[in-house]
């Protein structure tokens, strides 16, 4: 489980003035969960991110992984191992000249055996679907490919939590697609716990629990229904609600009778037509 | 005038046995006018059309004409021709380098020979134009900036340069929703009081379908579509979908509704498909 305790994270403008980009988070993520982190751009989801596996370390507060506090020095290997990041621009995270020898990295540097660094490897590439690319150089492959090369790499070090930071920012309607249905298969089959940061709202509806941020703190968490289902309060935090339910809400708001909780075009069309 | 490519043709790394042709047989003309949103899925050919339109590639067959000045010849009237084209690729936050807003925004009006007089000028109308405050933001360092505001400092950049034609390649990635209003906003006026020819380059679906009047559909190196965006989302969406695209949602929920009997005309926004129900459905 990762919990986090009043988190606070301080870093200073130009001016040298202290600004909190953090200020108190309090939240537990409990293992097998899909949550999905979305805000405005500043809002803190990145730097919330970076806080659970050790990349930056707590102004105030704690941030602690299976019980092992980010702070402690002699942890944070360990916690980096269970913690995988992803981040927006795969360009940035690919190591080697040959995909297999690229998810290897992670293994070899860990100091796993040769044999079953091969056995890692191969699994991890049957997971995010690119056995057939195993032995090509990963500048000639396609952004949804690139990513799920790099969550390959991840996979490869046996994680129990993977932070995607926008991982499908950069990608094409396919390369988006691609990705998210791989997210989604390891956290239903191989029950990986995911935190997605995310502008696109139809990806944060597949979540098992949303969390909204605004200027360093959460401002609002539920299921992606009780969430989105607020299109007014959510514009308040400049995030956009899916069109299926600005329109209920608007209809509602006209005296029409739809109900609370539509979110998804299907239930809203059902609704509409019953 | 016009950016107008006749039968152009590009082949990378040609004559190797890793050739690839990534444009085939363009024919194409794009009116100073216009609002024009490019889209296709990755390694389509998109980026290496964009760059064929402003000279930083030439066609290995074919021609490329801005203004009905061909691209590939030289001299000063080509240099002259490339300044009317102005380009904005990703991320160009990754790209500020001054010490301050102003002096970013007014390296390339400088560059093109302006007096201290049309450079200052220059540099106030592009600020106004993407949103930011001049006399509060000028003096800041633009590295120290949000997301956005970054995003906006990098495209008065080039639209202090003056061009005729703006092209912009995902202006709108990693941008939230308000951020992606802010600049949309700040391209409309452009296109609109500057008359300024937009051609926006884009995964986005819902901002093609939104603010551009033309889409241009690339798929291996070929405009497999030309025409307007109704057509598109409304007549050829199964052929959207093998393209690698995406049904913007305001389509999708429209067309699952027609779907189900209810008589729909006209949906431009959600406004529009409200009072659409609304009707089709005789509620008051």
């Amino acid at each position: 489980m990762i919990s986090i305790k009043n988190l606070t994270h301080i870093y200073k403008d130009n001016d040298g003035k202290e600004i909190k980009a953090l200020n108190g988070i309090d939240l537990d993520i409990a293992e097998g969960e899909f949550v999905a982190v979305i805000g405005a751009n500043g809002c803190g989801k990145s730097t919330l991110a970076r806080h659970i596996n050790a990349l930056l370390l707590p102004a105030e507060g704690t941030v602690t992984v299976d019980d092992m506090d980010t702070q402690e020095e002699t942890k944070i290997w360990e916690i980096r191992q269970r913690v995988g990041m992803v981040f927006q621009n795969p360009d940035n995270q690919i190591v080697a000249a040959v995909v297999e020898e690229d998810v290897a990295f992670g293994p070899e540097n860990i100091g796993v055996p040769g044999l079953e660094i091969c056995d890692r490897v191969s699994k991890a590439l049957g997971t995010v679907e690119m056995i057939e690319y195993a032995k090509k150089a990963p500048h000639l492959l396609s952004g949804g490919q690139k990513q799920r090369l790099a969550i390959a790499g991840i996979l490869a070090l046996a994680p129990k939590y993977i932070v995607l930071d926008e991982p499908t920012a950069m990608l094409d309607p396919k390369g988006r697609r691609e990705v998210v249905e791989t997210v989604c298969r390891l956290n239903k089959e191989k029950g990986i716990t995911i935190i997605y940061i995310t502008h696109h709202m139809d990806e944060a509806m597949l979540a098992d629990r949303v969390v909204v941020m605004n200027e360093g703190k959460i401002v609002l968490q539920g299921t992606a229904k009780e969430v989105f289902s607020q299109p007014d309060k959510l514009a308040k935090y400049a995030v956009e609600s899916p069109l299926a339910a600005q329109v209920a809400a608007k209809l509602r708001h006209d005296g029409i009778k739809i109900g609370e909780q539509i979110i998804g075009n299907e239930e809203l069309v059902a609704e509409i037509c019953r | 005038m016009s950016i107008k490519l006749a039968d152009a043709t590009f082949t990378y790394m040609k004559g190797t046995p890793l050739a690839h042709t990534a444009l085939k047989n363009i024919n194409l003309e794009i009116q100073q006018g216009e609002f024009v949103a490019l889209v296709g899925h990755t390694g389509s050919g998109k980026s290496t059309l964009v760059q064929l339109m402003n000279g930083l590639l030439q066609p290995m067959k074919g021609s490329v004409c801005i203004d009905d000045i061909d691209l590939s010849i030289k001299g000063q009237i080509v240099r002259d021709t490339r300044k009317k084209m102005g380009i904005v690729f990703q991320y160009p936050e990754q790209q500020l380098f001054a010490e301050t807003v102003y002096e970013d925004v007014a390296f390339a009006p400088r560059n093109k020979g302006m007096t201290a007089d049309e450079v200052d000028k220059a540099v106030r109308s592009a600020l106004r134009f993407v949103g930011l405050d001049f006399d509060s933001f000028q003096g800041r360092n633009p590295l120290h900036l949000s997301g956005g505001q970054m995003r906006r400092v990098a495209i008065a950049g080039v639209v202090a340069m003056q061009p005729d034609y703006l092209i912009l390649d995902e202006p709108s990635a990693g941008l939230d929703p308000k951020g992606c209003k802010e600049l949309f906003k700040s391209i409309l006026s452009l296109h609109k009081e500057k008359g300024i020819g937009i051609i926006l380059v884009t995964h986005n679906m819902e901002e093609a379908a939104m603010y551009a009047k033309r889409i241009l559909v690339m798929d291996k190196g070929q405009i497999a579509f030309d025409g307007l965006p109704q057509e598109l989302f409304v007549e050829r969406r199964e052929q959207l979908l093998m393209w690698g695209m995406d049904e913007p949602e305001l389509y999708k929920l429209t067309n699952m509704l027609q779907k189900r009997g209810l008589q729909l005309t006209e949906i431009k926004d959600i406004n529009t498909l409200v009072s659409g129900i609304k009707k089709a459905k005789g509620w008051r």
